[in-house]
């Protein structure tokens, strides 16, 4: 079963912050990346399997659950873009959610290519943080704070 | 294994059309069978077609050398060759069949109990290494191939022995072992000693890496907990030193308060700003207004339709379609294929859950948005960020002052609580470094738990090679020892072949006796270079029927004219050992040969299958009326006759005109 993965050198990155009572679990880090992967549009599959980075979880955790199935439509919204598809290209869309949307896996709804694509835009978010910040995270207060104002520039650009 | 020639036929060829039955009455083949053909009946051809139907060397023939069988003045467009064989008492028939107008040659073959008819050259794996052009030069013996047993520049006795002896299974004990090395050491990697080398050395500086690490893991965390007494103990005394010295005292625990307080401020700041920010619509508003505008649009899509997948799964099984029409075959298959590109129920459901969820998000839109409400939050944070910064700085401000006063004790104290804090930082950071997961990349590695997971790789690595190369030194001993004792067996079957067959030799060559003096690629004779033609003939079936005896292989021996270059004395003295050196024999004969060899062979093997064949022509005309009244078999082409007086009859003079 596909599973969320972690690229290695992102939890390295990270690992000033993922010490802190504020960051619960790795899930919060593979977030901090996906979402600036949505945000940038950048997506990577250069590190998305083998020894670069690491499975750690085949489901949403109690934190992300009730966003679980907006980070999905999120993904559909993205690879939308990723793709070329217009909004009212019917069979398109309908086709998308096929290739990534699987109902009948209850742990987290996605194909396996669903779940191939997300971990590469939280790989390819990854990058996206590491080229805009100097150094990496040295406390959750200042992360937070930076993350934002990265977040809002992605997405403005 | 036991290979008899049952027999053979021919139809359309140059060969006369017959078929030819070596079965005696039983059904087993005879022992002996001569068939006198006069001179151009068509021996030669005969035993060319015979070859080449047992080894499929016609598939190879080019248009020419096909037609060139085709019979003058014959309009058949096709001619057909087939010989049957016993392997094992067990049927085993091959049919080639000549395209004249094509210049092509086809097979056929028939196996009676295991695969029946098909079509090619097609013998089962056990017999095939049998029916190549080389081993059956070896039983269908002619007087070139005696010659050249005889020729040093070929190895034709060394190849007999081989294969009557079955050395040549050495040779594929040989190659097995070699195919299966290659088939395991395939996905391997190196297979030899200096690959394993490599992979060992990288063993050895990983361990040795993952040792210091260890050790320097250990000097780290002694090393943090000797920083850190310093440390709590210095900022203790700091403290003390603050609280006590007048200029001080009073604004210190001031100062102190508001440093807890803002700390307690700071963490529920970041604790709310990270709650929030765990809702992505509260990181940007653009991800909410795109997933709003991704429900709408889903809606006017009308996706997910009310039709399911399953609608359709459901459809095709009714008699009629819902537009009233049949359900044909071509209509349910269409069917099939176009509902897959619906979505089913539980992807319709997840779909909805996605657009319920964006619904729920927009009608709490109308309350305080949720990234205004992340911006105040995180606004929030930066006060109590720059709150705690100004608390920390008071206190740094009331040592400074004591400092600036004179107080060096105060002074010393600050200057190794900042020694013991860097040295602090620093070892944590390697004990970081060393908890860490690490990146594959990492030069030098700092990370415990990467250098176990290469370790591990690394050894399984050399575990594999370790047994590939083992394995490999294995394959060579085995075919090392397999390659000796073919030279071996070899070097000791020559030398019994050498005294068996001067023995035999000795019998047969009674007025000229010569000897084989060893073989050596070839027969070599003792004190001579040649040999006449019928002392080469005569050593050479000696030579021949003597491996044949040895092996546990036996097969026909069908000889072209086995008397013709002998003369009388030797003729009966090869004939009366022909039938104890081999299982079957088959021979070509004209009647010039009769003398001094039929009688003696008769007598030797106890019965003999006599066939006389000729052709139908004006000339033989007059045989006709003289055939006798069983065992004849006329074609349109060819009379047979199965008889041993009509053998024993057919005259110089008949078979002159014939």
């Amino acid at each position: 079963m596909a599973m969320f993965r972690l690229r290695t050198d992102a939890e390295a990155w990270f690992s000033e912050i993922e010490k802190t009572p504020h960051v619960r679990s790795k899930f919060d880090l593979y977030y901090f990346c996906l979402m600036a992967g949505f945000a940038s549009g950048r997506s990577s599959e250069t590190h998305i399997s083998g020894a670069g980075s690491k499975e750690f979880i085949d489901y949403f955790i109690d934190d992300y659950k009730p966003a679980s199935n907006l980070l999905i439509g999120l993904l559909v919204i993205a690879e939308m873009k990723y793709k070329g598809i217009d909004v009212t290209e019917k069979a398109a869309v309908r086709a998308l959610f096929k290739d990534v949307v699987d109902a009948s896996n209850g742990n987290n709804h996605l194909t396996e290519h669903g779940m191939k694509r997300m971990n590469a835009y939280a790989s390819g978010g990854f990058e996206f943080l590491a080229e805009r910040r100097d150094t990496k995270p040295r406390s959750a207060e200042e992360f937070l704070r930076d993350y934002a104002q990265l977040i809002e520039g992605a997405v403005a650009a | 294994m036991r290979i008899d020639l049952a027999g053979w036929s021919s139809r359309g060829l140059r060969t006369p059309d017959i078929d030819i039955n070596l079965l005696d009455a039983d059904g087993n083949p005879a022992k002996v069978a001569l068939i006198q053909m006069p001179n151009g009946t068509g021996k030669t051809t005969t035993l060319e077609l015979i070859k080449a139907t047992l080894s499929n060397e016609a598939a190879n023939w080019t248009p020419e050398q096909v037609r060139r069988l085709r019979r003058r003045l014959d309009t058949r467009a096709e001619g057909e060759f087939i010989v049957k064989l016993l392997v094992n008492g067990r049927p085993l028939t091959f049919e080639l069949t000549l395209d004249f107008e094509n210049g092509i040659a086809r097979y056929r073959t028939t196996t009676v109990g295991s695969g029946g008819i098909v079509s090619g050259w097609s013998p089962s794996p056990e017999v095939h290494q049998f029916l190549s052009p080389e081993f059956l030069r070896l039983f269908i013996f002619d007087g070139e191939f005696a010659d050249e047993l005889f020729d040093p520049t070929k190895a034709e006795a060394d190849r007999a022995i081989d294969a009557l002896c079955q050395l040549y299974l050495l040779g594929q004990v040989s190659e097995f072992a070699e195919d299966e090395w290659e088939a395991r050491s395939k996905a391997s990697g190196p297979k030899t000693d200096s690959g394993l080398q490599r992979y060992l050395n990288e063993q050895t500086t990983l361990t040795k890496r993952r040792d210091e690490i260890q050790k320097m893991e250990a000097h780290a965390t002694r090393e943090i907990a000797i920083h850190a007494k310093e440390i709590t103990e210095l900022e203790t005394k700091i403290n003390q030193r603050l609280a006590t010295m007048k200029s001080t005292q009073a604004e210190h625990a001031t100062a102190l308060q508001a440093l807890a307080d803002t700390e307690r401020d700071l963490l529920a700041a970041t604790s709310a700003a990270m709650t929030a920010v765990r809702m992505p619509l509260a990181l940007n508003s653009a991800f909410g207004n795109s997933l709003v505008e991704l429900k709408e649009n889903l809606d006017l899509l009308r996706l997910p339709e009310n039709t399911s997948a399953q609608f359709f799964e459901e459809l095709i099984n009714e008699p009629e379609c819902i537009c009233g029409r049949d359900m044909t075959e071509g209509a349910r298959h269409e069917i099939i294929t176009r509902s897959k590109r619906y979505l089913d129920a539980d992807e319709s459901g997840t779909i909805n859950a996605l657009k319920s969820d964006i619904d729920k998000f927009a009608s709490s839109m109308g309350d305080e948005p949720l990234d205004e409400k992340l911006a105040a939050q995180l606004r929030a944070l930066g006060t109590a960020q720059r709150a705690r910064h100004k608390a920390e700085q008071l206190v740094r401000t009331l040592k400074q002052k004591l400092i600036d006063e004179g107080d060096e004790q105060l002074k010393a104290w600050e200057a190794s609580l900042e020694d013991h804090q860097a040295k602090y930082d620093d070892y944590r950071g390697v004990i970081d470094a060393i908890a860490s997961e690490g990146n594959p990349d990492d030069k030098p590695i700092f990370s415990l738990k990467l250098l176990e997971r290469k370790l591990r790789d690394v050894s399984a690595k050399i575990a594999e090679i370790t047994e590939t190369v083992s394995l490999r030194k294995q394959t060579d001993i085995l075919k090392d020892i397999l390659a000796r004792t073919a030279t071996l067996a070899r070097t000791q079957i020559k030398d019994e072949l050498v005294a068996e067959a001067n023995q035999r030799i000795k019998g047969i060559l009674i007025n000229d006796p010569l000897e084989i003096a060893k073989i050596d690629r070839s027969l070599r004779l003792a004190d001579q270079e040649g040999a006449s033609v019928g002392q080469t003939l005569s050593v050479g079936y000696t030579f021949l029927m003597s491996v044949l005896n040895r092996g546990n292989n036996n097969f026909p021996l069908v000889v072209d004219s086995p008397a013709n270059p002998i003369d009388g004395d030797v003729r009966e003295n090869i004939a009366g050992l022909i039938p104890t050196l081999c299982t079957q024999f088959v021979g070509f004969t004209i009647n010039t040969e009769r003398p001094g060899f039929v009688v003696p062979l008769e007598k030797a093997a106890g019965s003999v299958k006599f066939l006389t064949m000729f052709r139908k022509t004006d000339g033989t005309a007059r045989l006709l009326p003289g055939l006798p009244k069983e065992g004849v078999v006329q074609t349109d082409s060819a009379v047979l006759v199965e008889d041993r007086d009509y053998f024993m009859s057919f005259g110089l003079k008949d078979e002159q005109e014939a």
